[in-house]
């Protein structure tokens, strides 16, 4: 007997000895900052542990790799700015208002050539975390690699066609003819690359175009090593040890879905304008838990959702500022069980049955109302810097929304058109009952909230003949899950919005014209496009005629209402007192520029 | 030995009866059989109900259905009633709000000093105290007690017993929609699986051999499979919804009923009374359900009543993890999620339905721990 | 013996094929392409269902998918959570939480369970036993999730004692124990009380058993008897709750990973699922049903050693 109980205990210990193993295990997925940069060692850290500055910051969800040329999802933005360089990046000004751009593996900004050509030359000490040079070669790699046909990059469309559109490089990247040698981007010697573009542009633009994170360089030897053998894919970046690094920061720990830590780069060139010592990110999907490190001091920053803003509203450390999303809803116009989905009157009714005011105050927590599209940062960033918002044609669309109702809502004008769209197909709205499929994600609680108040209030505004039914789908984007049938969807909400409309107003419309692949409904209207493309064709022109015009565009939408409107999205940001921002406000195309910020210690 | 009685001399027979004492003082109670037969279900009655905390979990179970069917109609507030100014309301309950609990106010942390006097904000009358006033950044902020009821314009009688939700919904009524609504699908899930154990375990334990292996493996792979992983994997596969979750529990559910009613197939079908009816011609439908069944009866109700709390827990752990019933209808599981996410600003959120799936639990455990020791026929006619 | 263990790994292997199988099954039932992207070119969207054989007909990309696993361990690449990462790898990756968390909250619910049982059968019928049923009653009843947010709330929030989160940055094992506490007791709350529960149940049926007053009447004293005979009698029907226990724990840590934001198994579970990361949904599928099935293993062969009969009649079969 005591022989079995021997073994059992054996047994168990053996099982221990396994537990401790992985416990080393653990350990290991720790990339030891040695590995990466050979010529700096732990030294790097300043001798009083006390005096480390170090910035603790949060992200809801991980990064899926490294590889910026392809990765489409935001997280990913976070390694890129503090690990990787840029030909340019964006440093704030003195007065801490706004921000410039400074060369950073360039050695000055752009030179301008002739109308359609810049010259970029290049830093000589510029390197990565291995020693090994940036020079023009790298630089020509990388965007090839981003342009490349065969890899099909998903961001690569912005590296030819952004703030400033490269000759033939969409036309490359697309198989439509063009071959690498048409593309406008040029070695010239060892320290100067050559950009042509097909438009004429700022030094500013040209700049702007390069400081994003699918611009920032690869380094050849591990992505090429990493190239599938038939060269359509490529897991660089897929961790930390297939992928190199050459910015502010080193990646020293990725812990995936749990932490990212950045240590400072000392040998990096412009290491003098980089103050933290450290940046420790948490990953915090959940609410609570990020309040909770808040609370407890643990975080040097939080932004409050719908659920939480009420918690800080008078806190003095909360700053909101503007947001470029304007929250809306999708219409589907051909579900096939939905008899007057194809009406415009029926999307009218739809238009007009939301109250803005309650959802924005109520449901999106301290947003705005906004029975209009083009939202309020819209031409901030325009030559005169004036929002189209702000303006007389915009005012005007304001004016005409607001002549319906406030904010559009218009509870009888709801029925009329619902009574009106019934008639158009023949139905009696006496006795109709049209149930609306209203899909949403099941983790997204504002829209969840959003449409159980709508389930409710359609009962008295459609008095029961139309009802609106809240599908809940998971695991599926909602683009996804649009794809699996146009039968099984009428509404769905949607917060996409466009970087370029805080230059360009019109451009926010852009992903409802039937030019882009994902275009999130599936209704087309001649006019409307008809008007955008004027819309393009002026752009560079006067400002006040194309806001003019933009206001015509938005009118068009509003006529047939090619998407709801719901509510314009407000930023809201808590910053911890230790914490020395570079700038005093909140800068649109820079934001906070917490990467150069400093601490109390 | 035995006279004959009519042998027997005549004095004999006509003894007087206070000739005799009884050896016992106690009267003979059983002259005749004066008790009705005890049957198995009697019996088991009779058991349970001399077990106290059965009695009490079985009560508790009552009151809780009873209140489940009750409370929404009975409820002045609809389950889906919305009233999107009173949102988050605190719990307040008349007389108890006197003891300075549940009285529908609440501390707001870290407020304007200035901005108290402000109507918008603080409607009159909804300002109680303030307190901790301190200067941050050159602005009076202080911690302020609030009547959160009046703040968000409700009039005075109006009570919310269990505060509201994000839409201002009664959460009392909600809550116990949401019990109506967990317990039918903990009991269809459990109807469902013991329909599809007794007809798969019938089959597998009756017919035996080849067959009776077959099913058995299969059985065995299914039930290899970790239940919660095949239990997500089909809600993702059907979509969210009640009848969703109830084919989703169902799909291993099943097994453990299907091995109960197998084995006790094993122990009977060999029986002498079996082979007697075989003998007759009975057919084997008619043997199964109408001679080898109800032996099984008793294990079954024991099982169905443990399977009910794991059913619940099942419910509730899917919403947990966003694959729960579709909105706007409540459940215990929904309402515990949506508490969890609002956790540290309105703990009372998640504290009622909590508390309720809990005691609902506990209750229907005791109560299956007492049914099964009644049930259980080796402790027959015990005490 | 040798032969016992031998078909009882035969079977064990036989299941796990067939639950591998029915994983393929079901994660192909799915709707939408693995690869479905809006934004990618067609063409380049069919050359990698090509790669990943996923034009082919089902029982050709099963056969591949069996290949495959069978030959090199290879469960694919990830497309979704973590692109051009192997399957495995990642699941290798996430291991040591998992482990820690669910194997830790078993192996101080056993001892735990086996004392709190004892102490109860041995009191019979006194307040200790009373309190300790009430509180096994408890444990067993409420879902662990409930007890996870009453930690959460108390010992993180209103007293915070432990940390918000997981640090998988904890050097020592004392930092990683600290921030892993209220996971674990969260998970092993319920094991715990179920162990007392039946052991409590076991011992007081085998003290009142005749071949225990046998062992008294033949000399040993009532604690010898009782650890050498009603205990070693108890353990066996409790070998048998450990299978459910142990697909409970790893349920429960499901949400509990969630709720404490710890990397392991269970979050990359539902994360897959939901992402629709196929062949990742698959490892971790086939990793939890292979924990499951070698735990239903070791308790077999546990059976062996604890109970002779079971080794005896297994070499006869």
């Amino acid at each position: 007997m005591s022989k079995k109980l021997i073994a059992l205990l054996l047994a168990a210990m053996m099982v221990l000895a396994m537990l401790a193993a992985c416990g080393n295990n653990n350990n290991t997925n720790t990339n030891d900052p040695g590995n990466n940069n050979p010529t700096t060692g732990d030294n790097t850290t300043p001798a009083d542990p006390t005096a480390k500055k170090v910035y603790y910051t949060y992200l809801t969800s991980d990064h899926a790799n490294l590889n910026f040329q392809d990765n489409v999802d935001s997280p990913s933005e976070t390694p890129a700015i503090y690990c990787m360089c840029f030909l340019y990046r964006s440093y704030p000004d003195e007065s801490g208002l706004n921000f410039h751009y400074i060369p950073d593996a360039a050695a000055e900004l752009p030179i301008q050539i002739d109308e359609h050509t810049w010259n970029i030359p290049l830093r000589k000490d510029a390197h990565w975390n291995n020693g090994d040079p940036i020079n023009a070669d790298t630089w020509i790699y990388s965007f090839k690699t981003a342009l490349d046909p065969k890899l099909a990059n998903r961001m690569g469309g912005n590296v030819a066609n952004n703030a400033i559109t490269i000759v033939n490089a969409e036309s490359y990247m697309k198989g439509e003819g063009a071959t690498w040698e048409d593309v406008g981007i040029k070695k010239i010697d060892d320290y100067t690359i050559q950009i042509i573009t097909e438009g004429e542009n700022s030094q500013k633009d040209v700049c702007n175009h390069f400081y994003s994170r699918e611009k920032s360089p690869i380094y050849q030897p591990i992505y090429e090593q990493c190239l599938s053998a038939d060269g359509t894919t490529s897991s660089y970046g897929a961790d930390l040890d297939h992928w190199m690094g050459c910015g502010p920061y080193l990646f020293t720990t990725w812990d995936y879905d749990n932490v990212q830590i950045y240590t400072k780069n000392p040998d990096y060139w412009l290491a003098d304008l980089f103050h933290w010592d450290e940046v420790n990110i948490r990953i915090v999907p959940e609410m609570n838990a990020r309040v909770e490190l808040w609370e407890k001091g643990e975080l040097d920053d939080l932004s409050p959702d719908a659920k939480t803003i009420d918690m800080y509203i008078d806190d003095p450390r909360m700053v909101s500022y503007g947001s470029l999303s304007v929250y809306h809803i999708d219409i589907n116009c051909k579900n096939p069980n939905n008899p007057i989905c194809g009406t415009d009157a029926y999307r009218k009714a739809i238009y007009h049955s939301l109250d803005r005011e309650t959802l924005a105050k109520n449901i999106f927590g301290h947003t705005k109302p906004a029975g209009w599209y083009v939202n309020e940062q819209a031409g901030l960033l325009s030559a005169n810097g004036l929002c189209y918002r702000d303006s007389d044609p915009g005012n005007e669309v304001e004016d005409m929304v607001n002549s319906w109702g406030p904010y559009g809502y218009n509870p009888d004008m709801a029925w009329d058109y619902f009574v009106k769209a019934c008639e158009e197909v023949n139905i009696d709205p006496e006795t109709a009952d049209i149930t609306i499929l209203y899909a949403i994600d099941e983790s997204d609680t504002e829209w969840k909230a959003c449409a159980e108040y709508l389930e409710q209030e359609w009962k008295t505004i459609f008095k029961g003949h139309m009802n609106l039914e809240i599908v809940a789908y998971a695991g599926m984007s909602a683009t996804d899950f649009k794809k699996t049938g146009d039968d099984k969807w009428d509404l769905s909400p949607n917060d996409w919005s466009r970087g370029a409309s805080r230059t360009y107003p019109y451009t926010c419309f852009y992903y409802y014209l039937s030019s882009y692949s994902g275009k999130p409904n599936n209704y087309t209207n001649q006019e409307f496009e008809d008007q955008y493309a004027y819309c393009e064709s002026i752009k560079n022109g006067d400002y006040n005629t194309l806001l003019e015009e933009t206001a015509k565009l938005e009118k068009i939408y509003l006529e047939h209402v090619i998407h709801t409107p719901v509510v314009q999205a407000v930023n809201y940001q808590l910053f911890s007192d230790d914490l020395i921002l570079p700038v005093s406000t909140w800068v649109p195309g820079f934001g906070w520029g917490t990467i150069y910020g400093d601490k109390n210690v | 030995m035995i006279y004959d009685r009519n042998n027997l001399p005549e004095e004999l027979l006509n003894l007087p009866a206070s000739d005799f004492e009884a050896l016992y003082r106690e009267d003979i109670k059983d002259e005749k059989f004066q008790t009705k037969p005890v049957g198995f279900f009697k019996d088991a009655a009779i058991r349970l109900t001399k077990s106290k905390v059965s009695i009490i979990a079985f009560i508790i179970i009552g009151i809780i259905i009873i209140l489940a069917i009750v409370v929404p109609p009975l409820s002045p507030y609809g389950f889906n009633d919305q009233n999107i100014n009173a949102k988050y309301l605190p719990p307040k309950m008349p007389i108890v709000e006197k003891l300075g609990i549940m009285d529908g106010t609440r501390v707001l942390k870290s407020r304007k000093v200035s901005a108290l006097t402000d109507p918008e904000r603080y409607p009159e009358g909804s300002v109680i105290e303030y307190f901790n006033v301190v200067t941050v950044k050159g602005q009076e902020m202080c911690d302020v007690r609030i009547d959160a009821y009046k703040m968000a314009g409700v009039p005075d009688n109006e009570y919310h017993w269990f505060g509201t939700d994000y839409l201002g919904r009664d959460l009392l009524t909600r809550l116990f929609k949401g019990t109506r609504i967990s317990l039918l699908i903990a009991f269809f899930s459990v109807l469902t699986n013991v329909f599809i154990g007794v007809v798969y375990g019938a089959i597998s334990g009756y017919y035996g051999g080849k067959i009776d292996l077959i099913l058995t493996h299969f059985a065995e792979v299914l039930d290899g499979m970790p239940y919660i992983v095949v239990t997500i994997l089909f809600m993702i596969l059907f979509g969210s919804g009640m009848v969703s979750i109830v084919l989703a529990l169902t799909i291993t559910g099943w097994i453990g009923t299907s091995r109960l009613i197998r084995a006790q197939f094993y122990r009977f079908k060999g029986r002498e009374y079996v082979l007697a009816a075989r003998t007759l011609g009975v057919s084997d439908r008619t043997l199964i359900f109408r001679h080898i069944l109800p032996n099984c009866v008793g294990p079954l109700i024991t099982r169905a009543m443990i399977a009910i709390p794991g059913a619940i827990f099942s419910e509730s752990f899917l919403a947990y993890l966003g694959l729960g019933i579709k909105p706007p209808n409540p459940s215990i599981g929904v309402l515990l999620s949506d508490g969890q996410s609002v956790l540290l600003q309105y703990p009372y959120q998640t504290v009622f339905p909590a508390i309720l799936i809990s005691v609902l639990m506990i209750a229907f455990n005791l109560f299956s721990n007492g049914l099964r020791d009644a049930l259980d026929p080796t402790k027959r006619g015990e005490e | 013996m040798l032969k016992y263990i031998l078909s009882r790994i035969g079977a064990m292997l036989l299941t796990l094929f067939l639950i591998m199988s029915l994983a393929f099954m079901v994660v192909r039932l799915m709707p939408l392409s693995l690869f479905e992207n809006p934004e990618t070119d067609p063409e380049i969207q069919r050359k990698l269902e090509d790669k990943y054989h996923l034009n082919d007909p089902i029982p050709v990309q099963y056969f591949y998918f069996m290949k495959d696993i069978i030959t090199d361990l290879n469960f694919g690449i990830s497309v979704k959570i973590r692109p051009g990462l192997d399957v495995f790898n990642i699941l290798i990756s996430r291991l040591p939480p998992t482990i820690l968390i669910n194997f830790i909250s078993l192996f101080i619910s056993i001892p735990l369970g086996l004392i709190f049982g004892t102490i109860a059968a041995l009191n019979r019928n006194t307040w200790i036993d009373h309190v300790i049923s009430v509180l096994v009653i408890i444990f067993i009843s409420v879902p662990s999730f409930i007890f996870g947010a009453v930690l959460q709330y108390t010992l993180t929030f209103a007293w915070p004692v432990f940390p918000t989160l997981y640090d998988s940055q904890a050097v020592t094992f004392a930092q990683k124990m600290h921030s892993l506490f209220l996971p674990i007791v969260a998970l092993s709350l319920n094991p715990t009380a179920t162990i007392a529960r039946y052991l409590r149940g076991e011992l007081i049926e085998n003290i009142s058993s005749e071949y225990l007053l046998l062992a008294r009447t033949k000399g040993l004293t009532k604690a010898q008897a009782i650890v050498r005979h009603a205990f070693r009698n108890s353990l066996i029907p409790i070998s048998n709750t450990l299978i459910s226990m142990i697909t409970g724990i790893m349920g429960g840590s499901l949400v509990i990973e969630k709720m404490f934001a710890i990397p392991g198994e269970g979050g990359l579970l539902v994360k897959s699922i939901f992402a629709g990361d196929h062949f990742l949904t698959v490892a971790v599928l086939i990793f939890y049903s292979a924990v499951s099935l070698v735990t239903i293993l070791i308790v077999d062969l546990s059976y062996g050693i604890i109970d002779p009969r079971v080794r005896v009649g297994g070499g006869k079969a």
